[in-house]
């Protein structure tokens, strides 16, 4: 929850000024009873208005839902852009937040497995060569890799 | 040699395209939630 500023303006040049409560969990702004009050007021005798809130510094359009608070409107040019086909469609759409959270586990899975096999083959290698040491080596650099890559990509963000 | 190559090659695709694709997520939650209007 954080407070916002939330503009009104009326087509007949009315324009309203006041703050409210911004939930970013449901993308909704709620308004003071005192201000939806005046609304449903000027509702009567006024075109609809233009409902803007500024979040973080950017003024984004607010819909009034039914339950009087507003929630935060998209912009059409800003749904995820469709691919020229199923295949890139599937592959190229960008993860959300599950997805990310989810590669981060599988790449702390890959990270131990490459951990443990860089153990296993450093017990069970009996004659050092050139190529059990680059392969270890590269067991060991992608543990630290997937490890680091994980963390970023469950930053919670 | 080969199975240094085979862990370089999969951590490689792994990591490259994880990090693509979350990077990519981000960009996109961040420009969902910060939506800029004209005036």
């Amino acid at each position: 929850m954080e407070i916002v500023d939330v503009f009104v303006e009326y087509p007949s040049g009315m324009s309203i000024f006041d703050s409210a409560t911004y939930s970013r969990g449901f993308n909704q702004v709620c308004v003071s009873e005192r201000l939806a009050a005046v609304l449903r007021e000027l509702g009567v005798t006024e075109a609809p208005p233009e409902v803007t809130a500024t979040i973080d510094g950017v003024p984004v359009v607010l819909q009034q839902c039914t339950d009087g608070c507003f929630s935060v409107e998209f912009a059409t040019d800003e749904q995820p852009k469709q691919g020229p086909g199923f295949l890139l469609r599937r592959i190229g759409h960008e993860w959300t937040e599950d997805q990310r959270q989810q590669f981060g586990r599988y790449a702390h899975t890959l990270s131990a497995a490459s951990i443990v096999g860089a153990v296993g083959y450093w017990h069970s290698t009996q004659v050092w060569t050139a190529t059990a040491v680059f392969n270890i080596a590269m067991l060991v650099v992608f543990f630290v890799i997937l490890f680091l890559a994980g963390m970023d990509s469950m930053n919670g963000e | 040699m080969g199975f240094g190559l085979f862990v370089l090659a999969i951590g490689v695709v792994v990591c490259g395209y994880g990090s693509y694709m979350s990077n990519l997520g981000r960009k996109a939650d961040r420009e969902r939630r910060h939506t800029r209007v004209s005036r």
